[in-house]
């Protein structure tokens, strides 16, 4: 294996562990309420907008980090009480208008409230690149994989494992079912508008020290993080997890051997293919969930 | 007997209306504790509407509907759940990717104490066997007449006043549909105060103490089982005879 190889590979899987989580973001709302959620890409500009907003209010990085992550889980919720709940019985295309034009707001909100910036945050532990085979690898990129193995672990700790988890996937087998054991509908939403902003703005923060955030960045990473969706398929949270790091490996390697302009084009290339050849995806296979 | 003391749910001028069409018009029931009342009725009679009213899950357009002495027409569903009112849906409705085990603890979503909650499953797979020696494997892959057994348990899990069942023979091989009543038998037997909506007549009357027959949203005869099962109205009607 040459070192450009791993040098690219590992650079993939650096970026597909943040469409990993954007992916899941996707996952976890619609497993609850069957829709696909558009603002999710806003929640990665919220998380990496507001830490550099609250950084640049002089606070040390593990605070506006941490107040940054609230900030986006607020927005969530926000989103599910104000725009999605009172619209709880309007059609499924209905909701997907109600996420993009959340979304629409969310970017004007920060461009006018913060700015329309470029701002690179600083790395978590320094720049010095650590050789692995031969390879430089940034320790932000290790801090990338280790934070998405951790949200990765919690979340199937979460879903299999605890009694929560296990409601909210009740609720999305047999809404029905799920209310006559006492299972709020209500709870089941914002739990999942909560969750899947606190992954998104956790990928945001992640990425921000390798490639900058600004105002505009959650419309691409939304859109890689759909594609890891509908690549690995929603039918399981591995779904987006696999997908997301197949993208990420994908694009880097073309980027690599072909040409970085073709990098963003590979994303929009994959969401065609699937959408032609296999619908649900690669892990994808029956059941659809439904409509809470 | 059972009529000396106030009852544990009394429902009186219930309507329930879908949009435009009225499902449910002036309907009066009582349930005793510890009794077993069936309501039996054709396709389309409002029965499971009833039942959905007294969840929470549809609401009632007038009438009251009372429970344990407390009028609970303003209650969630889940909060009915927690004082006690527990449906066992028609078509069983188990989460079918989930465990049975999970199954029977999500009975219980709304209970606390874990150690009484454990000891309810292990009573629950005593009561029903069969699920026991399937408690990890996915709900969805049990037989009709397995899942059936699974929505009672988990029903049963939330330790109910009064058990709601809808349809629980519907669907099943006739010596599973009698299994079923046996172990509905049984849980009276333990005690349990049941509310049985049957389109099996016949099998619902005979094990029930009371019983109401509802005819296209409102109640047309009540009277004892035995009574209901004798009337000549109800056997051309219902009892094929
Ligand atoms: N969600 C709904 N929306 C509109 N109409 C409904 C709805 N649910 C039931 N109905 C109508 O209300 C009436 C009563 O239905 P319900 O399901 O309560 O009958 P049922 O006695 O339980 O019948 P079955 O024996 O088939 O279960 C029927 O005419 C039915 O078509
Ligand atoms: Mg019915």
């Amino acid at each position: 294996m040459g070192v450009e190889f791993l040098q690219f590979l590992l650079s993939g899987l650096t970026v597909g562990a943040t469409y990993a989580l954007v992916g899941l973001g996707f996952w976890i709302i619609h497993t609850a309420c069957g829709v696909i959620n558009f603002a999710q890409g806003e929640f990665v500009m919220l998380g990496g907008m507001a830490t550099a907003a609250f950084l640049g209010l002089g606070m040390p990085l593990p605070v506006a980090i941490m107040l940054a992550l609230a900030v986006a889980v607020v927005a969530g919720l926000l989103l599910e009480r104000l725009a999605v709940e009172p619209t709880r019985n309007g059609s499924v295309v209905t909701l997907i208008i109600i996420t993009i034009g959340a979304s629409i707001f969310f970017r004007g909100l920060v461009q006018v409230v913060l700015d329309k910036d470029f701002h690179p945050l600083p790395a978590f532990s320094g720049e010095e690149p650590i050789l692995i085979g031969g390879a430089a690898v940034m320790p932000q990129s290790l801090w990338v994989v280790g934070a998405t193995a951790a949200v990765v672990l919690g979340l199937w700790l979460f879903f299999e494992h605890s009694l929560h988890g296990k409601a909210v996937r009740a609720a999305a087998a047999n809404l029905l079912a799920a209310r006559l054991c006492g299972i709020r509908v209500r709870f089941v939403l914002l739990l999942s508008f909560g969750m899947s902003a606190l992954l998104g703005a956790i990928a945001g923060v992640l990425i921000a020290p390798i490639s900058a955030t600004y105002y505009e960045v959650g419309i691409m990473l939304g859109l890689k993080g759909f594609c890891a969706a509908m690549l690995g398929g929603l039918r399981s949270g591995w779904g987006p997890v696999v997908g997301g790091l197949v993208l990420g490996v994908v694009e880097a390697m073309g980027a690599g051997y072909l040409a970085s302009a073709y990098k963003d084009a590979v994303a929009f290339v994959i969401i065609l293919l699937v959408l032609m050849f296999m619908p649900r995806g690669l892990l994808g296979r029956g059941a659809r969930s439904e409509r809470v | 007997m059972p009529n000396s003391a106030a009852p544990l749910l009394a429902v009186a001028e219930l309507d329930v209306h879908y949009g435009g069409i009225q499902a449910l018009r002036g309907v009066a029931i009582e349930v005793h504790k510890g009794e077993l009342v069936a309501l039996v009725g054709n396709n389309g009679a409002g029965k499971s509407t009833l039942l959905h009213a007294l969840s929470g899950i549809v609401e009632a357009s007038r009438g009251s509907i009372r429970f344990a002495g407390r009028d609970i027409a303003a209650a969630s569903a889940d909060a009915r759940v927690r004082m006690g009112i527990v449906q066992v849906p028609e078509a069983r409705q188990v989460f079918g990717p989930l465990s049975v085990e999970d199954n029977l603890r999500l009975g219980a979503f709304t209970r606390h104490g874990a150690a009484q909650i454990a000891r309810d499953i292990e009573r629950t797979y005593a009561l029903f066997p069969v699920l026991a020696e399937r408690r990890r494997q996915a709900a969805g892959t049990l037989s009709g007449g397995q899942q059936q057994m699974l929505a009672i348990g988990r029903g049963l899990m939330a330790d109910p006043r009064l058990l709601l069942l809808d349809e629980p023979s519907m669907g099943l091989a006739p010596n599973v549909a009698d299994e079923t009543f046996e172990k509905i038998g049984d849980l009276k037997g333990a005690g349990v105060t049941i509310l049985l909506v049957e389109q099996n007549a016949s099998s619902a009357l005979y094990i029930a103490d009371r019983g109401y027959v509802l005819e296209t949203g409102s109640v047309a005869l009540k009277g004892s089982g035995r009574e209901l099962l004798a009337d000549e109205a109800v056997r051309k009607a219902y009892l094929g005879m």
